[in-house]
């Protein structure tokens, strides 16, 4: 078969960027992978079929994003790409030890466990600020929502994450040594 | 802010590897694919509106007593002073039936996609299947319309409307053929409907399926 120049564009687009929107996308998702594969092959298809406009867009990245994260709020509105079932109250967590006891070290399982305890759009918000690093106005534009829900949701976010990987968790980097985790509250 | 950054880096210790090679032919089929399904959508439409132009337009006489000069059943004109015009459903789209089939606990329902049924409930959601099929798994919505009430971990719709069910507001979201609906219940519980891009529905049929459900004391609202 014949390739367009959007077909060329499109696929120097895909090998360049898809395992970053596919990181992006197991953090929005908690690290269930098979849903984050899932939102990243919905994202492209959706943008290929809109790829005059990606063209015309100030960033194809920025585009990938907005497709990505609007894919994602999709799949969370409907319970049928849950993995997990409904249920009346979350199932009661392992304590994280009393505050003398918390773990030198926390690996990604622990860590994906905790991001899948937030609400998705409060983890989306956490995702959107901490990952990609993405402005206040930026992250509202995408979720739709305010800016100023935008910073409670990530400073709840944050504070809850830090809740569940025990307070002064700290994490093991591949690439380093341990270092603490979350910052102090308010900063 | 950049430990918040390494934390999350650390959660993708099992995720792709920044420096995997990628493929990008899967990606280009998928999207020629869903590219020609738009083209062809896009077509069927036209011929619709066509149709549509040569005055199919179905005219239902709800405008209160004729006066002396009853509406005509049909009629040429885009703004008929008075009647509600309705669109007939979209080419292939599964028509809503009356049901009087197996109930289950939770949710009533009165309208069904003709061929489908109530497959189950459970504490959380009741799910309305294709009577054939062959996923039976009530907690599984794949293709299928499900019900529920608004979870806990979700606030409740704010804003402007856009629809109403059965004078309550609501508000739908609808993308690729598929539909969320979250509307007010006369009990006051917000409900929470997605359909499956396989009806075809339009606005309509979504609000009319809402219409049909009655939300039951056994309901009760799931979280996440």
């Amino acid at each position: 078969m014949t390739r367009s120049p959007r077909d060329e564009e499109f696929s120097a687009f895909v090998t360049e960027r898809r395992v970053a929107l596919l990181r992006t996308a197991c953090l929005l998702t908690a690290g269930d992978q098979h849903l984050a594969e899932d939102l990243v092959q919905t994202a492209l298809a959706r943008m290929y079929v809109a790829w005059p406009k990606v063209r015309r867009s100030e960033s194809a990245d920025a585009y990938a994003r907005r497709v990505l994260v609007n894919a994602y709020i999709d799949e969370v509105r409907r319970p049928r790409w849950r993995r997990e079932q409904t249920v009346s109250d979350p199932p009661d967590r392992p304590d994280a030890g009393p505050p003398d006891g918390w773990p030198d070290a926390v690996d990604g399982e622990v860590i994906r466990a905790a991001l899948a305890e937030l609400p998705k759009r409060m983890r989306a918000a956490v995702v959107l600020r901490h990952w990609l690093d993405l402005s206040v106005e930026e992250t509202a534009s995408l979720l739709d929502c305010s800016e100023g829900t935008v910073k409670s949701q990530t400073a709840k976010g944050i504070a809850r994450l830090r809740s569940l990987l025990g307070g002064g968790a700290a994490v093991t980097s591949r690439t380093g040594p341990a270092r603490s985790v979350l910052p102090a509250e308010g900063t | 802010m950049n430990d918040v950054k390494d934390m999350l880096a650390a959660a993708l210790d099992r995720g792709p590897d920044p420096g995997q090679p990628v493929n990008p032919a899967a990606d280009l089929a998928r999207g020629r694919r869903l590219l020609r399904r738009r083209r062809l959508a896009g077509l069927a439409g036209a011929a619709g509106g066509a149709a549509a132009a040569a005055g199919i337009v179905t005219v239902v006489l709800t405008a209160g007593p004729a006066g002396p000069h009853p509406a005509p059943s049909s009629q040429h004109t885009s703004r008929p002073a008075g009647p509600v015009v309705t669109l007939r459903p979209r080419q292939g789209s599964a028509e809503l039936v009356s049901y009087r089939g197996y109930q289950a606990p939770g949710y009533q329902v009165s309208e069904v996609p003709r061929g489908w049924v109530v497959q189950g409930s459970n504490a959380f959601a009741l799910t309305v299947a294709p009577r054939d099929d062959p996923d039976k798994f009530v907690s599984s919505f794949v293709g299928k319309i499900a019900v529920m009430l608004l979870s806990r971990d979700e606030p409740v719709p704010s804003g402007q409307p856009n629809v109403m069910v059965a004078g309550r507001p609501g508000f739908l979201r609808q993308g690729d053929g598929a539909g969320v609906l979250k509307y007010q219940a006369a009990s006051g519980q917000w409900v929470d409907i997605q359909f499956p891009a396989r009806l075809g529905w339009h606005r309509a049929q979504f609000i009319r399926f809402a219409e049909g459900v009655t939300v039951l004391p056994s309901a009760q609202q799931g979280r996440g």
